[in-house]
């Protein structure tokens, strides 16, 4: 076994003794990384998690009376990439970030994303930054003023209840060390045979985030995700084709599939011509809805001042939308921790809980998301941004919906959709990745890419069939949400959609892009 | 640790000013653009509440450095490296390079003393190549043993990857270089105290524009100190400090948000500075100016837009610099010209590149360039694969010369210009390099004309100052604008802000009908965001570009 002082030259060591818990856990963690081991996971434990933040804390507590909070977030991700001309690239990043605060003087707020996990490292970087510590005040010695606000503190960073989630898989985690050299090769081979210029990508990941505070908060999850992504374009450039699946469960990734679909379509897209724009009839992908959706979030966000058509404040004096009909009586959206299959972390990043939430009910507004604060002072349950939402569907098939468009727009999936009015959530981006015309009830020609402007909230009063929900593969283009300049960077939180027949689409002008 | 702050008494207080604290401006978070801001933001709308201690005034003096020493110097990074680069090789690597880093960055909004925030962190970024199979890997825990070990699992994944990317290794030849370099700076400013940094940059921030009809200034700034330390097997090892200011300082008008108008000061850019540079004479007066600009700028009334079409616009520094960064640099990288990136951020409009070199992509007032030299902040000696930068031209006179490249990829393509210009950069050593310089420039007429005289040069046309955001495709074929301010000019003169409008261009079309470019009193520095994978992280980039008059592009209303 490595010991822990031994493994780093460069650090004091530190004295095991005085934190025998952290002790254990860090060298048990120490000495199954360096040489990935199968069978040994290699994200952190709950146990080693809590360790470490029971340490920080404790050493915090020397110099601080008051809240403390530790956020702590490890991350493995193994990605594999097949380049057109053959190359094949493995990546695999090891992420541990360690945040706490304390609310000492004016509270520098503190970041480490060294390896904390070394104790002595941990240790002085904590000490260093407590070092401009003012004295804490006594409870007698503060205002009722802060006397409040020191109770609302409690109540925020103190012990809560959490629906139970199960976001974790064995088999995915597994996968990090085997990816690369038991799956990757067979995957190079497939793409290989298409004789076009195909690049894949695979990616698994696992992801351990702990919240933990000195007034009891201790919020936990760990999840897995793995995706595929194929994108193959014709030689000359005329045509490209995608498809993409995800999947908690990396076994559970049907590559073959994608494979054979992004090939399909792009020998389908060869060759395609230029189609006025316009309003028609659309076929969406679930992927394309799935990134309408997706970026539609926000337009759910109250307190942060944007005026989404959902929270703008009415003429009648109802400052939102709640009870109104504001989409298809056949929508229902709504996001659930606990789904076996598309849960998400059931906690905000400083560790409030955060439940299941019906968004939309039978198409009637039935929540909005409300950050902790804000729910305090509406009296209401807060909710996370539904970046990871679900939606019911339909039985309608994506050929039973063609075989019923008389004219119409098939579109597989778009590129960079920014919010571009906030009042109507109206967004644009452009088509990709395969664009048909159907006429006469099947599909008759490739057209060339067009830019867009819709809103999603729109789309949802005007649908003419729903197909089967699922989750949409989102594969891995970078994705920016404007409004507040946040990144997203891969795996997203599982978005469930349906492929959607909706009428009067604005495709409003022609795209170079191919 | 006396100072002398060179402030004039009218602008600065001992306290942070008092102006309300719940709002941050639209344009501070777009026109930062950074994860971090993001963050601080996330928390304030996360935590309406507040902490019981954060109201107490600060009372140290020490350093921020106190704070944040560095966790490794340059003699342990160095050393570091080595042993990896050893042990790659020793395990079968044909070749192998890595960047390792010790890096502190701090921020500090000057309206609030509950938001300074310093982040502190080693980490490192190792790639292995065998024949066609590369593997990289990326942590953050640099102990010797791990980094060995490490580098042998590395060795051993790509040896096995080597068995199915059957094709040749096709790296660039490099001279192999030692050395040290760093960014000099005359105070540096993590010898500069928490409360100090508040006091300036609060000072920046205090209270301008408010006499104007400005609802206020803010001023945010953050500091990156990193050592960087590149290896690579061919013996290449070089040692850079680099001390980075990203500031934005800025002013809104009052209004409703979309109503806002931002202004941002061009007399503060991101560059490779020290403390000084916030410390200049007659920045406050300067400032004051700005406001006074900004309040003419809010008697402009605003209008619905009713002309949709086609129609001749300038833009300011700051549009053009960003539709450079999102659009057109992008697209002259050759991973995306030749598919490398086609299942990720996507392809470009310039490739083939037999197809495109040498040809006209924009008017002949149209050059880009790039820079990596001082005071910019993508200053450096060397790029992130150990390669000398020097000027690189992309496009000269309106033709295309050059792509951004790799040492990789640049072998990929014959016939290209056979000089690496070590553009070659990651942002993050966590992330492989990629082809993007940290700034690129388009250099400014230099007899050009004013931004005024430009205005004055519309018949029938738009201004547009500043941009919510610039999108772009995935083959960066054309680009959409939504503006800030976007200003009605007839005969040239502005009549009134216009409301609700969107712009669109065409890549190879636009920078063809660029008329007229801006003098060098024009030049803007603008941030844009690259989340070049794996592993996707927001990286920091820029653009440089004066303001400039173009015949046509299409105004759009989004909602019809």
């Amino acid at each position: 076994m490595t010991s822990l002082d031994g493994a780093h030259p460069f650090r004091a060591p530190c004295s095991h003794s005085a934190f025998p818990l952290m002790s254990s856990s860090a060298d048990f963690f120490l000495a199954r990384r360096g040489t990935s081991v199968p069978g040994v996971r290699r994200v952190l434990t709950h146990d080693e998690a809590l360790a470490l933040a029971k340490f920080a804390l404790g050493v915090t507590s020397k110099f601080y009376a008051g809240v403390a909070v530790v956020s702590l977030t490890h991350q493995v991700t193994t990605t594999a990439t097949v380049l057109p001309d053959g190359r094949v690239r493995s990546h695999t990043s090891d992420d541990f970030k360690f945040d706490f605060a304390t609310s000492v003087g004016n509270g520098v707020q503190l970041t480490v994303d060294a390896d904390v996990r070394d104790t002595a490292a941990l240790q002085r970087v904590i000490e260093h930054a407590n070092m401009r510590a003012v004295p804490s005040p006594r409870p007698e010695d503060l205002s009722p003023e802060l006397r409040n606000l020191d109770s609302m503190t409690r109540k925020f960073f103190g012990p809560h209840q959490y629906p139970s989630c199960t976001l974790w898989r064995d088999s995915t985690a597994d996968a990090l060390d085997l990816m690369p050299g038991q799956i990757l090769p067979g995957l190079v081979q497939q793409v290989k045979n298409a004789n076009l210029s195909s690049a894949a990508t695979m990616a698994v990941t696992g992801r351990a985030v702990l919240a933990y505070s000195s007034y009891g908060l201790s919020a936990w999850a760990e999840l897995t995700d793995s995706e595929i992504s194929v994108t193959a374009r014709a030689l000359d450039g005329t045509g490209s084709g995608w498809s993409g699946h995800c999947h908690r469960d990396w076994t559970k990734l049907q590559t073959e599939r994608v494979v054979h679909e992004a090939i399909d379509m792009a020998l389908r897209n060869r060759g395609a011509v230029r189609f006025e724009p316009g309003r028609y009839t659309a076929i969406l992908s679930p992927t394309a809805v799935g990134q309408l959706m997706k970026q539609n979030a926000m337009a759910f966000d109250v307190g942060k001042g944007a005026p989404f058509i959902l929270t703008m404040p009415r003429r009648d004096g109802r400052t939102t939308r709640i009870t109104e009909q504001v989409a298809d009586p056949r929508i229902t959206m709504w996001t659930d921790p606990s789904d076996t299959e598309n849960g998400i972390v059931p906690f905000f990043g400083d560790g409030y809980p955060s439940g299941k939430t019906t968004w939309i009910e039978k198409g009637v507004l039935k929540a909005l998301a409300f950050n902790p604060g804000e729910a305090a002072k509406r009296l209401v349950p807060p909710a996370k941004f539904p970046f990871g939402l679900q939606m019911t569907g339909g039985t309608t098939t994506i050929d039973e919906m063609i075989a019923s468009c008389e004219r119409g727009i098939y579109v597989n999936r778009f590129s960079d959709i920014h919010t571009s009015d906030y009042p109507s959530a109206t967004m644009t981006g452009v088509t990709r990745d395969g664009c048909f015309l159907i006429k006469d009830r099947k599909i008759h020609k490739p057209i060339t890419n067009f830019r867009f402007y819709e809103s999603p909230l729109l789309i949802l009063t005007k649908i003419l069939a729903l197909g089967p929900p699922q989750r949409a593969s989102f594969g891995f283009s970078p994705t920016k949400e404007t409004l507040w300049n946040t990144f997203d960077p891969w795996p997203y939180e599982p978005v469930v959609t349906p492929a959607l027949m909706v009428q009067d689409f604005n495709f409003s002008a022609l795209s170079d892009a191919v | 640790m006396p100072i002398n702050y060179l402030l004039p008494s009218h602008s600065v207080s001992a306290v942070p000013p008092s102006v309300p604290t719940s709002h941050v401006t639209r344009r501070t978070f777009l026109a930062t653009s950074s994860a971090l801001l993001a963050s601080v933001a996330a928390r304030a709308a996360a935590q309406p509440w507040t902490y019981p201690g954060i109201i107490l005034p600060s009372r140290s003096r020490r350093p921020v450095g106190d704070f944040a020493p560095p966790l490794l110097d340059a003699e342990q990074l160095r050393a570091l490296a080595r042993a990896a680069i050893d042990a790659a090789i020793a395990a079968g690597a044909e070749m192998a390079d890595i960047r390792v880093s010790d890096h502190r960055s701090f921020f500090t909004w000057g309206r609030s003393s509950q938001d300074n925030r310093l982040t502190l962190g080693s980490n490192y970024g190792l790639r292995v190549r065998v024949g066609g199979a590369e593997t990289f890997l990326s942590g953050a825990e640099l102990a010797r043993d791990h980094l060995i070990a490490t580098a042998q699992r590395a060795a051993a994944t790509v040896k096995g990857l080597a068995t199915v990317a059957k094709t040749p290794p096709r790296i660039a030849p490099a001279p192999v270089v030692t050395g040290e370099w760093e960014v000099p700076v005359e105070l540096h400013p993590f010898d500069v105290s928490p409360d100090d940094h508040l006091y300036v940059v609060g000072g920046l921030g205090a209270n301008h524009g408010q006499g104007v009809g400005a609802a206020g200034c803010d001023a945010t700034v953050t500091w990156y100190d990193e050592t960087r330390v590149v290896a690579t097997s061919e013996g290449s090892l070089v040692t850079q400090r680099f001390v980075r200011c990203v500031p934005n300082v800025g002013f809104r008008s009052p209004g409703f948000f979309t109503d806002w108008i931002g202004y941002r000061t061009p007399l503060f850019k991101p560059c490779s500075v020290g403390f000084e540079y916030l410390l200049r004479p007659g920045i406050h007066d300067a400032l004051h100016e700005a406001g006074l600009e900004l309040a003419e700028l809010t008697k402009i009334k605003n209008a619905p837009l009713t002309d949709v079409g086609r129609k001749e616009i300038v833009f300011d520094g700051y549009v053009h610099a960003q539709l450079i960064g999102e659009v057109l640099a992008p697209a002259l990288t050759l991973a995306r010209v030749i598919g490398e990136d086609q299942d990720h951020s996507g392809t470009s409009v310039f490739g083939p590149t037999s197809q495109w070199l040498g040809q006209p992509i924009g008017s002949p007032l149209v050059n880009l360039q790039t820079q990596a030299a001082l005071p910019g902040i993508g200053a450096a000696k060397w790029d992130d694969e150990a390669v000398a930068t020097q000027p690189q031209t992309l496009i000269s006179a309106g033709r295309l010369t050059d792509y951004f490249c790799t040492r990789a990829n640049r072998e990929a393509v014959a016939g290209l210009p056979t000089t690496l210009a070590g553009t070659t950069t990651a942002a993050d050593v966590q992330c492989a390099p990629v082809a993007l310089p940290t700034e690129v420039t388009m250099p400014a007429a230099e007899t050009g004309p004013s931004y005024d005289e430009l205005v004055r040069s519309i018949q029938d046309g738009y201004v547009l100052r500043q941009a919510w955001w610039v999108g772009n495709d995935q083959q960066c074929a054309g680009g959409t604008i939504a503006p800030d301010t976007l200003l009605e000019v007839r005969r040239g003169k502005i009549v009134r802000r216009i409301m609700g409008a969107q712009i669109a261009v065409t890549t190879r079309k636009f920078w063809q009908g660029l008329t007229a470019l801006g003098g060098t009193d024009t030049l803007r520095t603008e941030v844009t965001n690259d989340m070049t994978g794996p592993p996707w992280k927001n990286s920091l980039r820029f653009a440089t570009a004066p303001a400039a008059h173009f015949k046509e592009a299409d105004i759009v209303r989004p909602t019809r």
